[in-house]
């Protein structure tokens, strides 16, 4: 009997530890949502390679500005890359056109736009990018590794203001139409914010 | 301990109802929450919300018996318990229901980046967490995928809400009040009431155990068992927004080895069933449409009374006439019937007797495993001859 006593007695502080390890409803106020932001950078009238950007405000996004005054946590997860339109000036026929890399570089600003000092993010890159292969399709996804997700993170609980850079690289090959008319591309970017 | 009982309930229903919008009541009890809460349809909010209420389910259900030998005396005492449960895998994770015209390639071109690999062009349903799971995958799409601007399609990339990595779960503690009478019935009663916002969240419980071996002889007097059925009813609202109820029957067995100390457990068939209603702001009115259900009439043909509440829906649907979902489109209500994963559960447990108090402690299988434990004192007991016996 004392044995089986004892056996109550060990699986009361089992039930106590188990409890009070256990998250209770109260977690549950943690709310953690993932929104999308989209850039729609237009490379126009210019040589490569060059550089495009498009500025965004994360307020113009009614999820972060229900929510801003309570994020504790936000990250870069992942973004995906798509060419919409595209033309050179001699009208290059969209199998050959091949960028030897596209890289991507998130700049955080402040609200009239001009740059953080010291604050550049590389985000990935795509080497050797054939354009048709590019053209209006989401399967082109980069992953942000979650240091720099983490790196970022801290800047976006500071500025909500961000350029998005699409560097193009010269084309490969010979006698290729570096001018192009424009190039119309789309990133969705998918953030993490964790709320109180 | 209200207080921290009441701060317990609110936070759970308003943070579970309300996720990322500032959702409130309106005048006719119903919960609202602004037109932007565009992550959930409602049968998408059902996928992601079946494991809380399964909790909350199993939790009323809990603690509803302990050793089977009830007393042939009045006696009257109460019963504070608490449970947790383990958070089974295949709950942290829902089909999510994605809008018709996902997987069909002629319309658009869309892709999932799912355990570091790219998955495309998915349709029908997406696994994505529940409000127990994990990271949720966001679905990059691009449409039309021949012709037209991508910018005009309806079809956008989607995200869906994440998960709040819960393996184990604690429920609301049970305070049960217990009236024991001399038929070797013993009947339990639960009320919480909380204010939520200006509403009442309201959960009543009423449960009876009754002995039966001795009416049968299944026991020899001396081998200290017994056996008992248990049945249990409640409700619990929240105004117009939450109605469910739950019930339970089933059997239950004990031995005693004397000084105290008791063996128990039970098998239990149980249900939670109800309804959810909530409305978004400026939400659908079926009089502002056409037949169809989804064209909106001329203003002209809006009775005058209803021209500002006509021209505020109009609005707000504006701010999310790109949603790729109708539902959210229209600004219809989120509705939903309650349900819960479990249906039985298998109790063991023990309990140690001593003067009026009960320790007692038991685990089990269900949907979500659990332990239980709490304390029950025995203030009074009459028996028959109406003398004291405490």
């Amino acid at each position: 009997m004392k044995n089986l006593k004892g056996l109550l007695a060990a699986l009361l502080v089992t039930a106590g530890i188990f409890s009070l390890n256990s998250c209770d409803v109260t977690n549950i106020s943690d709310v953690i949502l993932q929104i999308t932001v989209d850039f729609d950078p237009i490379f126009e009238n210019k040589m490569v390679p060059d550089s495009s950007i498009d500025f965004t405000d994360l307020n113009d996004y009614e999820t972060y500005r229900d929510n801003k005054d309570e994020i504790e946590d936000a990250q870069i997860l992942h973004f995906n890359y798509r060419i919409d339109e595209i033309k050179t000036e001699n009208n290059m026929d969209i199998d050959s056109i091949i960028f030897e890399s596209v890289n991507f570089y998130l700049i955080p600003t402040t609200s009239d736009g001009s740059r953080i000092p010291g604050q550049r993010y590389k985000l990935g890159e795509f080497k050797n990018l054939h354009v048709a292969d590019y053209y209006k399709t989401a399967k082109h996804i980069i992953e942000v590794p979650s240091e720099l997700g983490n790196l970022i993170s801290e800047q976006i609980k500071k500025t909500p203001y961000f350029i998005f850079v699409t560097e193009y690289s010269g084309l490969v090959g010979e006698n290729v139409d570096n001018k192009f008319d424009y190039i119309e591309s789309h990133m969705d970017m998918v953030l993490r914010i964790k709320t109180k | 301990m209200n207080r921290i009982i009441q701060f317990i309930i609110g936070i759970t229903i308003i943070s579970s109802l309300s996720f990322t919008s500032k959702a409130e009541f309106n005048k006719d009890g119903v919960l609202e929450v602004p037109g932007d809460f565009n992550l959930f349809t409602s049968i998408n909010l059902q996928g992601y919300t079946k494991p809380l209420f399964t909790t909350i389910g199993q939790g009323a259900q809990s603690n509803l018996f302990t050793v089977a030998s009830y007393d042939e005396s009045y006696s009257i005492g109460i019963d504070l318990s608490l449970s947790s449960t383990l958070i089974p895998g295949s709950q942290q994770v829902y089909n999510a229901v994605l809008p018709a015209a996902f997987g069909d390639t002629n319309r658009m071109d869309n892709a999932v980046y799912l355990n570091g690999k790219i998955v495309r062009n998915i349709g029908g349903t997406v696994e994505q967490p529940t409000i127990y799971g994990g990271a949720s995958n966001a679905i990059y799409v691009v449409a039309p995928v021949q012709g037209g601007d991508p910018a005009d399609s309806i079809y956008k990339t989607i995200a869906f809400n994440e998960g709040n990595n819960i393996n184990t779960m604690a429920s609301i503690p049970a305070f049960q009040l217990v009236f024991g009478l001399p038929t070797r019935t013993e009947l339990r009663f639960r009320y919480l009431g909380a204010p939520v916002d200006d509403q009442m969240y309201n959960h009543l419980a009423i449960s009876a155990n009754q002995q039966l071996d001795h009416w049968m002889n299944i026991f020899d007097e001396k081998d200290n068992m017994a056996l008992a059925l248990n049945a249990s009813y409640q409700f619990m609202t929240l105004a117009e927004t939450i109605d469910m109820n739950s019930w339970a029957v089933g059997l239950h067995f004990s031995k005693g080895f004397g000084d105290g100390f008791s063996l128990y457990g039970g098998l239990q068939v149980e249900d939670l069933s109800g309804t959810f209603y909530m409305v978004r702001k400026n939400g659908y009115n079926a009089d502002f449409y056409l037949e169809d259900g989804t064209t909106l009439k001329n203003m002209s043909a809006i009775p005058q009374e209803q021209q500002l509440n006509y021209m505020a829906h109009v609005a707000a649907r504006s701010d999310v006439e790109t949603n790729p979902y109708e539902e959210v489109r229209l600004l219809k209500p989120l509705s939903f019937d309650i349900e819960s994963f479990t249906s039985w559960r298998f109790t063991v447990g023990a309990a140690y007797e001593y003067g009026i108090m009960e320790l007692h402690l038991d685990m089990g299988y269900a949907s979500q495993m659990f332990l239980n434990g709490g304390l029950r004192l025995r203030f009074k007991e009459w028996a028959n001859s109406d003398s004291v016996t405490e």
